[in-house]
C-alpha cells in the first residue's frame, strides 16, 4: 500500500498535537518582591500589627517619639531611616488627636511578606537570612528566621479570615530582642532569593533594602492571671462594652471588644511594671454597676495562676516568684508549665502555677514577682515588681 | 437530554417490474425507484442502522440502475431498486444479521451477500458487481463469499460497538454500565461511572431504545454504589447492542460532554428465540480484598462477598408473522455480602496494631429485579411502531458507616429496638427505576420524507433511611477528634491510641433522603432527501423534556427537633456543641425579617415560622432542543459527505418556588466531513468539529435552589445544656435541651479558632439573586479526526485523534467574606450580569437608606426599625453579590483540555476468533475536573468546590484526575469444536497509567474541607499502573434443534492484582494556604493558619482503594 505520508510526518503531527499539553507550575519568574515588613507584637501585648509598605511615608520633621501626631494623616511612618513609629489616637472624640509611638513590646517579631515563594536553600542549610543589630550593642542578639511558604494575597478565606497573605519570613531575636534598645533587622540579599537560586529579592520605598528598625520596650510583667469568679449567667457571655458617646458625635463608634471574657475563664489581671498593684479577678473590668462577689468559687480551687512577661526569662526567675496565703509564705504550689525538669523548655515568657492540692477555701493569696527578676539578658524588672491577689470563697 | 431514534428515507426514481420471488409487501416497495444515493448519511444514533451501496457491471464497471435489492433480516424483508448511478440504500433496519440479494431486471441473475452486520447508528456499504451478460445466459446465482465491510462510512463519530458476541464470549459484568468501560480510552473514574474523552463519569448520557435514561439527579448511571441512585442500568442479556459514542456527534444529538451510550433492547423476530440463564459467584471462588488501614484512624473495614446469584429468562418471537413481534425478559439478581469492622491501635512508631477481639460483622443484602419488554408492530415496511417498558426495582440493606458501631457503646448509648450497633451501621436503600417509550416511524412521499415521533417516560424513586424506624427519629451525634477508648471503652484503646477521624457517630441515622424524579420526553423528527447540486439529507426536529424532581431531606430526630449535634473537644476538656438544621426562607425573606425570633428561638419552638423538620425541594427543569442539519454529497463526489448543522438548546431550571433561576440559550454548531476514498466501504477519512452543551442535572436545582439553608450554633459549651455529661446522652433530641445564647455573642477562644465564631451562623443559599443573570450553558469544543481502513478481510485498523477543550462552565462560588453563594459562569461573567448586580445593589442601598431614615424619624416604632434592619441586610447581601460576581468574573477561565490518539485494530468474529486491541495515548490538563470532583470525592454537578473561593484557584492547574496517559486494551475469544459441542476461550486484558496525585490541605479548620491544592495539581506523582487479566471458558452443546446449552466460568482479575486505585492525598488536615507554584521541598516550610508548622498526615500516600480482587462466576445458559 502506498504510503500516505512521508515517514516523519506522523511523529511530527503527534508532537504538534500534544504541544502545550504539559502544565507548567513554575513560580512566577523574576525577583521576589518584598511587599510588606510588619512589626507584630505578641498576643500578650495586644497582638497589634504595623505594616510598612513601599508607600509608608516618612514622619514629618517635627515629629518625635511620644509627641503628638495626627492619626488621620497616617497610621505609621518612618521617623529616621527605617525606624518605624505609629500614630495612635488618644481621644476617640477627636480623631485628629494622637500620640507617636516608636516603642514596641520586646517580644515583637518582624514579618517580611513576599509576592512569591523563595529559594529554600538558605533555610535548608540554616544559613542566616537576616542580621540583627542592636543599639546599644550589648547585650548581643542574633536574628532567627522562620520561613513560611504558604499563602497568597489572591485568596479569600486565608487572607481575610486568617491573615495568611503570602510567603513570609518571620524574624525574631535569638534568644530574644534586648529590652529598651533600638533593633534593626536586615534581610540578606544574598540568601533571600528567587526559586532560581540566583535572583535576589527586591523592594521599593522603605522596603528597598529589606531593613526595618524599631525600639523595644522595658522588661515587664505583662499580666498575672489568677483564678477568678465567672461572670453571672444572666450576662449571657456578651461582654461587649457599650460604645462611648462623644458630645457631638454624629455616629456611634463600634468598639473593638478586645479580649472577651470567656465564660468560666480567667481574665487577665493587668499588672504594672512600675510596681502598681494590679486589679485582680472579676473586679478588673466587669463594668457592672454592682459587681458580684469577687471571691473565687470553691469549685475552682484547683485553678491556675499564669504569669506573663514581656521578654523571655530563664528558669532562675522562679526564685523571684513567691506566693503568700493570708500573708504567710505559701509553697504548696507547683510549676505546671513549662516543664521544669527540662532546662531546654526555658526561656519562656509565660509560667503557669497550680496548687499542689487545692487553694484553701476562705484564704487570700498573693502572687508576687520581685523587682530583681531578670529577663534572659539579665535586664531586671525594676520598680516594685508585680503582684496579684485572689480570695477563695468559703 | 433526549437522544433520538432516526430512520432515513430514500427516493426511488424509476419503477421496475416486480419479482416473482418477492412477497407482496416487498413488491410495493420494489416499484419505487431510487433517486439518489446517500454518500454520507448522517449516522443515526438509536436503535436502527442502515446499509447502502453501489451495484456495477462486473465487466465494464458501469453503474447498473434498476437492479432490485432485497434485504432479509430478523423482522422480514424490505426491497428497493438501484438508481441510475447504481446506488441503493436501506434505512431503519433493526440490529441484526442480514442477507442482501441483487436481482437484475429481466434475467434470473441473482447475487447474494450474506452475513451483513447491521448495527445501530452505523452505515455499512455493501457494493455488488454483477456480470450481467454472462449471468443472463447462465441463469445462475452468485454468492459473494467475501465479507461485507464493517466500517461505518456514514459519520465522523468516534465510537465502539459491543454486540452479543462480545458480551456472551468475554468476561464482562452482566450489565451495560460495566461493558462500556471496554471501549478504547474509557475507564471508570471516582464517580463510579465511565469517563469518556476526558470528561468525568457524570457527563455521559445513557439511552435505551432511543430514550434518555440518565440519572436525573446527578447525570450518572446506577452502579450499585451506596447512598446514591442513578440512571437505568440493564442486564446485557436484555440488549442486542451497546454502543459507545465518544465524539463527533451530529447536531441531532446533544446533552453530553462525555459520551453517548446508546443501547438497544432485544426485539422479537419471525422466529422464537430466547434464553434461560443463571450465574453464581460464590465466596469460595473469590479472594479477599486488601484491608485498608488508615494510619491515624482506628476503624477499617473489609468487604467480603457471600454470593452473587442471577437467574433470568428472555424470550421473543412473532405474534403475527412479519407484522407484530414481542420480546420480554426478567432477570433478578440476588447479592449477599458482609463487612468486617476492624479496629487498630496506633503505635508509637506510626504503625497500626490490629485489635483482633473487636471484629464485628455486618451483613448486606441487595436485590434487583430487572425487567424489560418490547412490542414491535410493522403494519407496512414504511411504518413501524415500537413500544418498550423496562425497569430495575432494587432493595438493599448495606453498610453506611462503621464509625459508630462499637458493642461497648451500647452501655452509654443504648441501641434502639435492641438491634445493636450493626443496625445503626446499615442503610435501607430502595432504588426503583421505571421506563417506558413509544417510537413511531413513517416513510412518506415515496420514501422521500421520513417522520418520527418518540415519547418516553423515565422515573426514579430513591429512599435512603435506616432500617430501624426508631433511628430515623433520633438525632445523630458526631464526635469530632475522639477515640474509641473514650467512646466505646474498647480494651487496648486506652490513652487515645484509637482515634476516629474526623468524627464518630452515635444516636440516630443522620440525613435521610427520599426523592422521586420523572422525565417526560418527546421528539418529532423530520428527514428529507432531495437533489440539489448533489444529494441532500436535510434533517430537523425538536426534542423536548420536562423533568420533575421532588426531594425530601431531613436529619433524623424527634418531631420539631431534626438535626445533627457535633461535639468538638475545645482543648480544655469540655465539649462544644454544634447543630445544624434546614431552615427555609421564602423568596425575599431574610433572617432580619424576624428580629424578634432568632432561628434558635424558632428551634426552641418547633411550630416557628422558619424552622422545618423536613426540607422539601420540589423543582423542575425543561430542556427544549431544536436542530437543523444537512448532509450533503456533491454530485461529482458522492463518496464525500459534508455535514453542517446547528443545535439550539433552551434549558430552564426552576427553584422550589417555581421561578426559573437559570435560563440558557445555547447554540451548538457542528460541521464534519466523511470521505470514502475508494467508494467501497472499506476506508474512511473523517473529521468533525462541534460544540457540546451539558444538560444540567437536577441536583443543583434541588440542593441550591430548593429552599435549603444552613444554621450552625457554634461555640456553645456543654454547660449550656441540662445534661452536662455528653456521654450519658441517649441521642434523643438532646440539643433541644440546651439553652440558646444570644445571637452574636462570642463564646469561644479568641485565638482564631473557627469554633469561636458567633453561635448563630447562617448560610442562606436561597434568596435571590444567587444566580448570575444571563447565565449561559456549560460546553466544550471538540475536533475529531479518523483514518480507518479494512486492512484485511474482517479486520480494520483505525486511528482517531480527539481534541476537546472546555468553553464555559456553570459553577457556584464566593468572593465576599460574607460568603453568599452565587451560581455563575466563572471566568466569563458577562458585563450585563455585572451591571445587573451593581444596579440591584445601588437600589437596595437606596431602599435601606430610606428605611433607616424612616426608622430614625420614629425611634420608638419597632416595626420601622425592623424594616430598616431587614432592608440593610438585603443591601449588604446585594453588595456582597457584586463583590462575588466580580471575583468570579476575574477568576481563571475554566480549562479542561483533552488530547488523545487512539489506534484500534478490530477483527470481527470469523474463522472462529474475534479480537479487538486498542491503545490510547492521551493528556488531560486543566483547572476544572468537571461534574465530579475527585479530590474530595464530591458529586455535585455544577456545584463543585472549584470556584468556591479564590483560594481554590491557586495551584489548581495541572494534570486532572482523569489523566491516564497510557491506556491499552485487548479483548478476544476463540471457539473450537470439541466433542459434540464447542469450547470458547476468551481473554480480556487492560493496562493503564495511574491517576495523578495531589498534596491537599484543609480550607477551614474543624471541617472536612480537604480541597486546597497545597502544591500545584497533579505534582504528587501517580498511583501505580493498573493491569488486569480476565478469562472466560465456556462449553456449548446443541441439545436439539435450535436449542443450545452452555456452561461457562468467568474469571476476573486472574492474577489478583490489587493495585491501589486511589491514595490518601491529604498531606495535612491543618488549614494551610496554597504554596503557590511550590515544590515538594517547600512543604517543609508550610505553616498553618496559626503560623505553626503544618502537621503532616501520617497516612498521606497510602492507598484508600484497591482494584477488586480475584473472583469468578459460574453460569449456565440455555439458548433457543
Amino acid at each position: 500500500m502506498k504510503r500516505l505520508f512521508p515517514r516523519a510526518v506522523p511523529e511530527a503531527l503527534i508532537a504538534l498535537l500534544f504541544l502545550g499539553c504539559s502544565p507548567s507550575s513554575n513560580p512566577k519568574p523574576g525577583a521576589p518582591v518584598l511587599t510588606t515588613l510588619s512589626i507584630v507584637e505578641p498576643a500578650s501585648a495586644g497582638g497589634s500589627r504595623w505594616d510598612v509598605t513601599k508607600d509608608t511615608p516618612s514622619c514629618p520633621a517635627t515629629y518625635a517619639d511620644g509627641q503628638d501626631c495626627d492619626p488621620t494623616a497616617f497610621a505609621i511612618c518612618e521617623l529616621d531611616k527605617n525606624v518605624v513609629c505609629h500614630c495612635d489616637g488618644t481621644d476617640m472624640c477627636t480623631p485628629t488627636k494622637g500620640s507617636l509611638t516608636c516603642t514596641y513590646a520586646p517580644g515583637s517579631v518582624v514579618v517580611a511578606l513576599f509576592d512569591r515563594i523563595l529559594d529554600t536553600t538558605a533555610f535548608d542549610t540554616k544559613t542566616p537570612v537576616a542580621t540583627l543589630t542592636t543599639d546599644p550593642a550589648n547585650p548581643a542578639a542574633s536574628a532567627a528566621a522562620d520561613y513560611s511558604s504558604a499563602g497568597s494575597m489572591t485568596g479569600l478565606v486565608f487572607p481575610d479570615f486568617f491573615g495568611v497573605t503570602g510567603p513570609t519570613i518571620t524574624l525574631s531575636g535569638a534568644p530574644a530582642l534586648p529590652v529598651d534598645s533600638t533593633v534593626t533587622f536586615v534581610l540578606d540579599m544574598n540568601t533571600v532569593r528567587a526559586k532560581d537560586g540566583k535572583t535576589a529579592f527586591t523592594g521599593s520605598g522603605p522596603l528597598a533594602n529589606g531593613t526595618i528598625a524599631f525600639k523595644t520596650g522595658d522588661f515587664t510583667v505583662v499580666s498575672i492571671a489568677v483564678p477568678t469568679a465567672p461572670p453571672p449567667m444572666d450576662m449571657g457571655g456578651d461582654m461587649t462594652p457599650a460604645a462611648p458617646t462623644c458630645p457631638d458625635a454624629a455616629m456611634p463608634m463600634e468598639m473593638d471588644a478586645g479580649a472577651d471574657a470567656a465564660e468560666g475563664g480567667t481574665p487577665d489581671a493587668e499588672a504594672s511594671g512600675d510596681g502598681g498593684t494590679p486589679d485582680a479577678g472579676a473586679s478588673a473590668d466587669a463594668g457592672a454597676a454592682t459587681p458580684p462577689s469577687t471571691d473565687v468559687p470553691a469549685n475552682m480551687d484547683t485553678g491556675t495562676v499564669t504569669i506573663t512577661f514581656s521578654n523571655p526569662v530563664e528558669m532562675a526567675v522562679l526564685d523571684h516568684i513567691t506566693f503568700t496565703e493570708d500573708g504567710q509564705p505559701f509553697t504548696a504550689v507547683t510549676v505546671k508549665s513549662p516543664d521544669t525538669t527540662m532546662m531546654m523548655t526555658f526561656p519562656v515568657t509565660t509560667i503557669v502555677y497550680a496548687p499542689k492540692t487545692t487553694w484553701a477555701h476562705g484564704k487570700t493569696y498573693v502572687v508576687t514577682v520581685d523587682p530583681t527578676a531578670e529577663d534572659v539578658f539579665g535586664a531586671p524588672l525594676g520598680g516594685q515588681g508585680a503582684s496579684a491577689t485572689f480570695t477563695m470563697a468559703k | 437530554m433526549l437522544t433520538n431514534l432516526h430512520f432515513k428515507t430514500f427516493s426511488t426514481t424509476r419503477k421496475r417490474g416486480q419479482m416473482n420471488r418477492i412477497r407482496g409487501i416487498v413488491l410495493g416497495v420494489a416499484v419505487l425507484a431510487v433517486s439518489a444515493v446517500l454518500g454520507n448519511a448522517a449516522w443515526a444514533q438509536e436503535t436502527t442502522g442502515r446499509v447502502m451501496g453501489r451495484v456495477a457491471d462486473k465487466d465494464s464497471g458501469q453503474a447498473m440502475g434498476g437492479v432490485t435489492v432485497i434485504v432479509q433480516g430478523p423482522q422480514g424483508e424490505d426491497a428497493t431498486v438501484t438508481d441510475d448511478k447504481g446506488q441503493y440504500q436501506f434505512t431503519n433496519l433493526a440490529v441484526g444479521t442480514y442477507t442482501l440479494r441483487f436481482y437484475v431486471a429481466n434475467t434470473s441473475t441473482q447475487v447474494e451477500q450474506p452475513d451483513v452486520k447491521v448495527s445501530a447508528q452505523k452505515t455499512v456499504r455493501v457494493n455488488a458487481q454483477i456480470a450481467s451478460q454472462a449471468a443472463a445466459a447462465a441463469q445462475q446465482t452468485y454468492v459473494i463469499t467475501g465479507k461485507a465491510p464493517t466500517i461505518d462510512v456514514g459519520s465522523a463519530r468516534l465510537g465502539f460497538t459491543f454486540d452479543q458476541d462480545f458480551t456472551l464470549n468475554l468476561p464482562v459484568e452482566p450489565n451495560y454500565g460495566a461493558v462500556i468501560q471496554k471501549a478504547p480510552g474509557a475507564f471508570v473514574d471516582g464517580s463510579g461511572n465511565v469517563s469518556i474523552g476526558g470528561a468525568t463519569g457524570l457527563e455521559n448520557i445513557y439511552v435505551v431504545n432511543g430514550m434518555n435514561v440518565t440519572g436525573l439527579r446527578f447525570g450518572n448511571l446506577e452502579s450499585g454504589a451506596p447512598s446514591i441512585g442513578g440512571g437505568t442500568n440493564l442486564p446485557t442479556e436484555f440488549l442486542t447492542q451497546i454502543d459507545v459514542n465518544s465524539g463527533g456527534y451530529n447536531a441531532e444529538f446533544g446533552g453530553a460532554m462525555g459520551g453517548v451510550i446508546n443501547t438497544v433492547l432485544k426485539s422479537g423476530s419471525n422466529e422464537f428465540h430466547g434464553s434461560v440463564f443463571t450465574s453464581w459467584a460464590p465466596y469460595w471462588l473469590s479472594a479477599d480484598p486488601k484491608i485498608i488501614p488508615v494510619v491515624g484512624s482506628a476503624v477499617a473495614g473489609q468487604h467480603r462477598r457471600d454470593f452473587d446469584d442471577r437467574i433470568g429468562l428472555e424470550v421473543g418471537g412473532p405474534l403475527i408473522k412479519d407484522r407484530l413481534f414481542f420480546w420480554a425478559g426478567l432477570a433478578p439478581q440476588l447479592t449477599d455480602s458482609h463487612v468486617f469492622r476492624l479496629t487498630y491501635a496506633q503505635q508509637m512508631d506510626g504503625s497500626s496494631k490490629l485489635l483482633p477481639d473487636d471484629t464485628q460483622r455486618l451483613n448486606e443484602t441487595r436485590r434487583t429485579y430487572s425487567y424489560a419488554a418490547t412490542l414491535n408492530y410493522i403494519p407496512k415496511p414504511e411504518h413501524k411502531l415500537e413500544l418498550a417498558v423496562f425497569g430495575t426495582p432494587s432493595f438493599n440493606n448495606q453498610l453506611r458507616s462503621f464509625q459508630g458501631t462499637g458493642t461497648e457503646i451500647l452501655s452509654a448509648f443504648p441501641g434502639p429496638d435492641g438491634n445493636g450497633p450493626t443496625t445503626w451501621a446499615q442503610e435501607q436503600l430502595t432504588k426503583t427505576n421505571t421506563d417506558a417509550s413509544a417510537h413511531w416511524t413513517s416513510k412518506l412521499l415515496d420514501r422521500k420524507w421520513q417522520l418520527e415521533a418518540i415519547a418516553g417516560f423515565h422515573s426514579e424513586y430513591f429512599n435512603d433511611r435506616s432500617p430501624s424506624d426508631k433511628l430515623n427519629h433520633l438525632n445523630q451525634i458526631q464526635w469530632w477528634n475522639n477515640d474509641l477508648g473514650t467512646l466505646e471503652g474498647l480494651p487496648g484503646c486506652e490513652g487515645g491510641v484509637c482515634p476516629v477521624n474526623p468524627y464518630y457517630f452515635t444516636g440516630g441515622f443522620g440525613q435521610i433522603t427520599k426523592y422521586t424524579g420523572n422525565r417526560y420526553s418527546g421528539e418529532l423528527k423530520s428527514t428529507h432527501l432531495f437533489e440539489g447540486g448533489g444529494r441532500h439529507e436535510l434533517k430537523y426536529g425538536d426534542q423536548f423534556s420536562l423533568s420533575t424532581f421532588d426531594m425530601n431531606r431531613n436529619y433524623s430526630g424527634p418531631p420539631g427537633g431534626h438535626g445533627l449535634v457535633n461535639f468538638y473537644p475545645d482543648g480544655s476538656g469540655d465539649y462544644i456543641l454544634q447543630s445544624q438544621n434546614t431552615y427555609k426562607l421564602n423568596p425575599g425573606q431574610y433572617i432580619t425579617d424576624y428580629p424578634a425570633r432568632t432561628p434558635w428561638s424558632d428551634l426552641a419552638n418547633p411550630q416557628g415560622t422558619n424552622y422545618v423538620d423536613n426540607l422539601h425541594a420540589n423543582v423542575k427543569g425543561i430542556l427544549n432542543s431544536l436542530y437543523l442539519q444537512d448532509s450533503y454529497s456533491p454530485a461529482p463526489l458522492r463518496n464525500l459527505s459534508i455535514n453542517v448543522g446547528a443545535r439550539y438548546e433552551l434549558q430552564n431550571l426552576y427553584d422550589a418556588q417555581g421561578m426559573a433561576f437559570m435560563s440558557t440559550n445555547n447554540i451548538a454548531p457542528r460541521v464534519g466531513a466523511v470521505y470514502d476514498p475508494f467508494n467501497d466501504g472499506r476506508t474512511k477519512i473523517s473529521a468533525a468539529y462541534g460544540q457540546f452543551y451539558e444538560a444540567v442535572p437536577m441536583d443543583i436545582a434541588a440542593r441550591y435552589f430548593g429552599g435549603e439553608n444552613f444554621i450552625a450554633r457554634q461555640g456553645v459549651p456543654l454547660s449550656a445544656c441540662n445534661n452536662t455529661n455528653a456521654y450519658s446522652w441517649t441521642g434523643n433530641g438532646e440539643w433541644a435541651h440546651c439553652s440558646f445564647p444570644p445571637l452574636g455573642s462570642s463564646m469561644g477562644d479568641a485565638a482564631g479558632n473557627f469554633n469561636a465564631m458567633p453561635q448563630n451562623f447562617y448560610s442562606n443559599t436561597y434568596n435571590t439573586p444567587v444566580a448570575q443573570s444571563h447565565i449561559q450553558g456549560q460546553y466544550h469544543n471538540e475536533v475529531v479526526a479518523t483514518l480507518e481502513r479494512e486492512i484485511m478481510e474482517d479486520t480494520t485498523a483505525r486511528l482517531d485523534y480527539t481534541h476537546r477543550w472546555i468553553g464555559r462552565v456553570i459553577e457556584d462560588g464566593y468572593g465576599d467574606p460574607s460568603l453568599f453563594d452565587v451560581l455563575a459562569n466563572p471566568g466569563e461573567v458577562p458585563k450585563s450580569a455585572l451591571d445587573d448586580v451593581k444596579n440591584a445593589a445601588t437600589k437596595a442601598q437606596a431602599d435601606a437608606d430610606a428605611a433607616a431614615a424612616a426608622a430614625a424619624a420614629a425611634p420608638k416604632d419597632q416595626m420601622l426599625a425592623n424594616q430598616a434592619a431587614s432592608a440593610q441586610a438585603k443591601a449588604d447581601f446585594a453588595k456582597a453579590n457584586v463583590t462575588t460576581l466580580q471575583t468570579l468574573a476575574n477568576a481563571p477561565k475554566p480549562e479542561r483540555t483533552y488530547d488523545a490518539i487512539t489506534l484500534t485494530i478490530a477483527k470481527r468474529f470469523s474463522r472462529n476468533w474475534f479480537a479487538r486491541a486498542s491503545y490510547t495515548y492521551s493528556r488531560l490538563v486543566g483547572n476544572y475536573e468537571g461534574l465530579y470532583q475527585s479530590v474530595n470525592n464530591y458529586i455535585a454537578p455544577n456545584g463543585s468546590n472549584a470556584y468556591d473561593t479564590p483560594d481554590l484557584y491557586l495551584n489548581n492547574r495541572g494534570y486532572l484526575s482523569n489523566d491516564h496517559p497510557h491506556n491499552a486494551k485487548l479483548d478476544g475469544f476463540y471457539q473450537h469444536p470439541l466433542g459434540p459441542g464447542k469450547i470458547t476461550l476468551g481473554l480480556s486484558f487492560f493496562a493503564r497509567s495511574g491517576m495523578p496525585r495531589n498534596y491537599i490541605s484543609n480550607l477551614v479548620p474543624g471541617t472536612t474541607n480537604q480541597i486546597v491544592f497545597l502544591l500545584p495539581r497533579g505534582t504528587a506523582g501517580r498511583t501505580p499502573t493498573e493491569t488486569q487479566l480476565d478469562g472466560h471458558i465456556s462449553y456449548a452443546q446443541k441439545m436439539q434443534r435450535n436449542m443450545t446449552l452452555e456452561a461457562f466460568v468467568d474469571l476476573f482479575n486472574i492474577f489478583d492484582q490489587q493495585a491501589a486505585l486511589t491514595t490518601d492525598d491529604n498531606w495535612t488536615f491543618d488549614a494551610v494556604a496554597p504554596i503557590v507554584n511550590g515544590t515538594k521541598k517547600d512543604l517543609a516550610y508550610a505553616k498553618n493558619i496559626s503560623g505553626a508548622p503544618a502537621q503532616q498526615n501520617k497516612n498521606f500516600g497510602n492507598a484508600t482503594s484497591y482494584q477488586a480482587p480475584f473472583y469468578s462466576r459460574l453460569g449456565l445458559r440455555l439458548m433457543f
